[in-house]
């Protein structure tokens, strides 16, 4: 996003000059009815906006953009029921796997075409709307991973924290429920590496979202909560 | 003149007799007939011309019966939620020149919900279409440079409509 500083509402005077002199009016508006405008538009429709000219661009800046473009700082008081809106990065981002022990990229498929998330500015917008200094991502078989930054917490710190547990070792009894039943001694080796994603070989393409939503913890804290869609096998 | 008609005189000179209940719509005559009191004088509009002001005075006789608009919005972001109404809509289907003259006239004249229906519809007109589009629509002339543009593209291609 440019520093460029908001352009100043030009004076009304000469409109209401040409238009009582008879003069056509410029088919144009002022700054603050095309803000206002903006401010019917979600993150895709004002990062088109931006798009268009420098102005446009600039007028993205205006603080009243905070919550629609993620970047309004936390804390904001978060509440039970209240909604949250994911990022659409966060929102359009599979996570593939690379090697066996942990998420390397994170893909955003379109038109058959991989980007890396990781490549976009906008992965360091917040991930949510409100924004929230603690979430937990429940990505089902009964995990939650735990994210905090006092900072407030952007789409790659959650993207990093999948990767993360996708790449740690699922709990032994886990391990041994899978694995249990046909292991024998030439499998050792194998099963020192197993993680979360090795044991999902196959399914591991990371397939969404189901839901939003601000709960309290078992601590009492409100947190932001995002359920993962369940895997489909 | 009756007194529940009022005279308004537009910028190119042009006099409407409206019924009160009508101009009430407009904050703006409103608050000036509270003003004059009871007076014959025609209230000048010098911001409207005839063509829009007749368009706008339409609105305001199919909403006149509307209940009053609450004081302020209190939380203005959850004006995005609010649909446009199917009268509504079909009133707005004008050129994008009168689109934007009713939106002007409505700021000026102070009616929130025209001036709200007005900036939805050039909203959803920027969402639904190409930033060249866009731009031949409403007259904005780009002025980035070819690197500048092709890095914003960039920086927002995983973002497009889908």
């Amino acid at each position: 996003m440019s520093s460029s500083a908001l352009p100043v509402t030009p004076p009304a005077e000469p409109v209401v000059a040409a238009a009582a002199a008879g003069a056509p009016r410029s088919s144009s508006l002022p700054d603050e009815l095309w803000l206002k405008i903006l401010g019917d538009l979600d993150y895709s429709g004002l990062q088109k906006a931006a798009q268009l000219c420098k102005k446009f661009k600039g007028f993205l800046q205006d603080p009243s953009f905070d919550d629609a473009l993620f970047r309004a700082q936390p804390p904001k008081e978060l509440a039970v029921g209240m909604e949250v809106i994911i990022h659409p990065l966060l929102h359009g981002t599979d996570c593939l796997f690379e090697g066996k022990h942990a998420v390397t990229r994170a893909c955003f498929v379109k038109g058959g075409r991989e980007r890396t998330a990781f490549r976009y500015k906008a992965v360091d917008d917040f991930a949510t709307s409100p924004s929230c200094c603690l979430m937990y991502l429940d990505v089902g078989l009964f995990q939650c991973v735990r994210i905090i930054d006092t900072n407030g917490i952007t789409v790659r710190r959650v993207l990093k924290g999948l990767g993360r547990f996708w790449g740690s070792r699922p709990p032994e009894w886990y391990v041994a429920e899978v694995f249990g039943g046909w292991c024998d001694d030439e499998d050792e080796d194998e099963l020192e590496d197993v993680t979360w994603r090795s044991m999902l070989d196959g399914y591991d393409m990371w397939t969404g979202w189901e839901k939003a939503g601000v709960e309290t913890d078992d601590d009492g804290v409100l947190s932001v909560v995002l359920t993962a869609k369940p895997f489909s096998y | 003149m009756s007194a529940n008609k009022v005279k308004l005189s537009t910028s190119d000179q042009e006099e409407f007799d409206v019924d009160r209940d009508v101009a009430n719509r407009s904050v703006l005559i409103k608050n000036m007939l509270e003003d004059l009191g009871d007076s014959d004088q025609a209230i000048p509009l010098p911001n409207v011309s005839a063509n829009v002001l007749k368009k706008v005075l339409e609105w305001c006789e199919h909403h006149k019966k509307d209940p009053e608009p609450i004081a302020e919005d209190l939380d203005d972001n959850r004006r995005k939620t609010t649909e446009i109404s199917d009268w509504d809509a079909k009133f707005i289907q004008v050129d994008q020149e009168m689109l934007f003259e009713i939106i002007l006239a409505a700021n000026y004249l102070d009616i929130k919900p025209l001036l709200d229906v007005g900036c939805k519809t050039v909203a959803n007109m920027i969402k639904g279409k190409q930033p060249e589009e866009i731009r031949k629509l409403f007259n904005i002339v780009n002025d980035f440079t070819p690197e500048e543009e092709a890095q914003i593209k960039k920086e927002n291609e995983w973002a497009e409509d889908r």
